[in-house]
């Protein structure tokens, strides 16, 4: 076995075990690129309009009435693509507990742009698709980062042995043959896959980076003794600051605000905890965008709240913590303009896409082997199903987390992880359907099914909110007009889909003949 | 800006790739099954400079990825023009 056999192995078997779990990864991450946008979607309640003034003194009298002498009090501030404004509060004698942002609770609210509460909707919105990519759902999270964290090892391997497989990179730049069965999966994938590749090898290693002390903590055990020591140093927390029971007048946010601006030379306020608020020991923490920079810091600023002097400035960051922050700002993309984060989005789908085509790529090369009605080997049957079930099923079952967030009502209990179950109830249902249905028919249904649910999800918005197609357009809204457009898009690209595989069996050959078999160094043993 | 470095970025590939004979002859049938130097670099050139419109906007950082998203795209846009643009191909 030469090298670019061995490579190719590789290639397949990293490629292949971790398959679904990737395309899961890779979908709910690109989808992760619009989280405002389509937090804010799933919460429709709240319009865009913001009036930061009033936004504030709202929030502080809203906080006032609701969590007098509180522990904390925390205003998350939207931003040029979100809308609403959360507060957060924790009682006291209640320390480190980070509540969800599941909108009205015991500790959270939301308020709309201007100041005044509003009734929105539990949901966990955007929030979702960027836990599942990371976190993924019903398992432990630390299960769910391990399992993701050797996925994306096992893709950054399989991302350098398909360079060293690829023989012809450059020949084949712009080569595609359609219609040939396996050579076009072959074709698909490598343009998939090599287009794109500086992103697809970027973003997998700037994720593992995101959580490199949990899969590597030995460097921190070796230098500072523990994970929790080395963030301890590099991201120091200052002490608890404690009631004296003496009351005091809160403090004016805006003055501190544009305070706290001039210290980041031109950052910009993402949220505010004012700790023990009303109190003469008050502090207040200013934290900036996340958005406004490449590296990922929120440099917080404290002041005495009572006071309004300067208790510290954002330390100076060490050349470890600004790599490590870029790494997380890239992988994020929050820094991203309109134009930049639609070039991230289609990059993880042009991902997406590879990983797709290389699992049906996969089954392609060995189902050729049982032409005549042959059922193929266990193992080949097992796979084909698994990848109806999450390349076919897992589009359908997002559409179904969008249909609960329109369906159930606001009121309900738990209506949040209602919709995370109704997405994954869909996806249950998809799996059947793979697991019992002939694969062409299989195939078609839940393209199909898709292509249905987003086409009706976009008509039937019209009618259940006001962030649906016509309304969004008569009120210039072009985030909101952006998504119904979106789910259009993809209606109609999962319509071609449905149609294409009506004609040909995924995985089997397309509408014209085959080539000569590819020889297995090329498409993988 | 974007919209110019895109379309050098569009043109660079799209030289680089007619260097090539297998593509220079989808366009030109009869011309010789030779490699065409002079378009790879004309078409290099091109590539390069692509950058320059993004970096002067965004800063070096932020133009490198947005010139690296243009290239990914632009080269997508050509795969799919080759594949699905109506001339007759030699082969």
């Amino acid at each position: 076995m030469n090298l670019r056999q061995s490579q190719s192995l590789l290639h397949t078997w990293s490629g292949l075990l971790t398959g679904w779990i990737l395309f899961t990864v890779f979908l709910a991450g690109s989808l992760s690129f619009w989280r405002d946008e389509i937090s804010r979607w799933t919460r429709p309640e709240l319009l865009p309009a913001i009036e930061l003034t009033s936004a504030l003194d709202g929030a502080l009298a809203e906080l006032n009435r609701r969590a007098k002498g509180a522990r904390s009090w925390t205003i998350e501030l939207p931003n040029d693509r979100s809308a609403g404004v959360l507060i957060r509060w924790q009682p006291q004698g209640e320390k480190g507990r980070r509540p969800s942002r599941r909108g009205e609770s015991n500790s959270n609210a939301w308020l709309d742009g201007t100041g005044r509460p509003a009734v929105v909707r539990a949901t966990e919105g955007g929030d979702f698709f960027y836990r599942l990519h990371f976190d993924l759902h019903y398992v432990p999270a630390i299960w769910g980062r391990w399992i993701v964290g050797i996925s994306a090892l096992l893709m950054l391997t399989a991302i350098v042995s398909g360079v060293i497989t690829h023989k012809k990179i450059f020949r084949d730049f712009f080569t595609f043959r359609p219609g040939k069965g396996q050579r076009s999966w072959l074709d698909g994938h490598n343009a998939a896959a090599v287009l794109a590749l500086p992103f697809h090898f970027m973003i997998t290693y700037t994720g593992l980076v995101t959580l490199m002390t949990l899969y590597m903590p030995w460097p921190a055990h070796a230098v500072y003794g523990s994970r929790e020591a080395l963030f301890a140093e590099q991201f120091p927390k200052s002490a608890e600051v404690m009631r004296t029971g003496v009351f005091h007048s809160l403090p004016h946010l805006s003055a501190l605000s544009s305070e706290a601006e001039q210290i980041w030379g031109g950052g910009r306020v993402g949220s505010i905890r004012i700790e023990q608020p009303g109190d003469t020991a008050q502090e207040v923490v200013m934290r900036r965008r996340l958005a406004d920079r490449i590296v990922d810091g929120e440099q917080p600023v404290r002041f005495a709240g009572s006071t309004g002097t300067l208790l510290s400035a954002p330390p100076r960051e060490s050349i470890g913590v600004v790599m490590r922050g870029a790494m997380i700002g890239l992988h994020a993309g929050r820094f991203a303009d309109g134009a930049l984060r639609w070039l991230y989005f289609l990059s993880g789908l042009a991902g997406t896409g590879m990983v797709a085509s290389g699992l049906v790529l996969w089954t392609s090369k060995r189902r050729e082997r049982f032409t005549n009605g042959a059922r193929g080997s266990l193992g080949v049957r097992m796979v084909e199903r698994l990848n109806i079930a999450f390349i076919g099923g897992l589009p359908l079952a997002m559409t179904g987390f969008l249909w609960g967030n329109r369906l159930i009502p606001v009121g309900w209990d738990d209506r949040a992880e209602l919709e995370i179950a109704a997405m994954f109830s869909v996806w249950s249902v998809a799996l059947l359907v793979g697991l019992t249905a002939a694969p062409r028919r299989a195939w078609t249904l839940l393209f199909a099914a898709t292509a249905f649910s987003l086409a009706s999800l976009t008509l039937a918005d019209c009618f259940l909110s006001d962030v649906g197609l016509w309304k969004s357009i008569e009120r210039g809204d072009g985030p909101m007009t952006g998504m119904a457009g979106g789910f259009l898009v993809f209606a109609l690209l999962f319509g071609f889909l449905a149609a294409k595989s009506g004609k040909s069996v995924v995985g089997l050959k397309g509408g014209g003949q085959s080539e000569r078999p590819l020889p297995p160094a090329e498409v993988g043993l | 800006m974007s919209v110019l470095a895109f379309i050098l970025a569009l043109v660079g590939l799209a030289l680089m790739g007619l260097s090539q004979p297998q593509h220079f002859r989808w366009l030109f049938v009869r011309a010789l099954p030779e490699k065409k130097p002079r378009l790879r670099g004309a078409g290099a050139f091109c590539l390069g400079v692509a950058i320059a419109p993004v970096a002067w906007t965004e800063g070096w950082a932020i133009g490198l990825l947005y010139w690296l998203g243009l290239v990914s795209l632009a080269s997508g846009a050509l795969l799919l023009l080759r594949t699905f643009l109506p001339i007759r191909s030699p082969r």
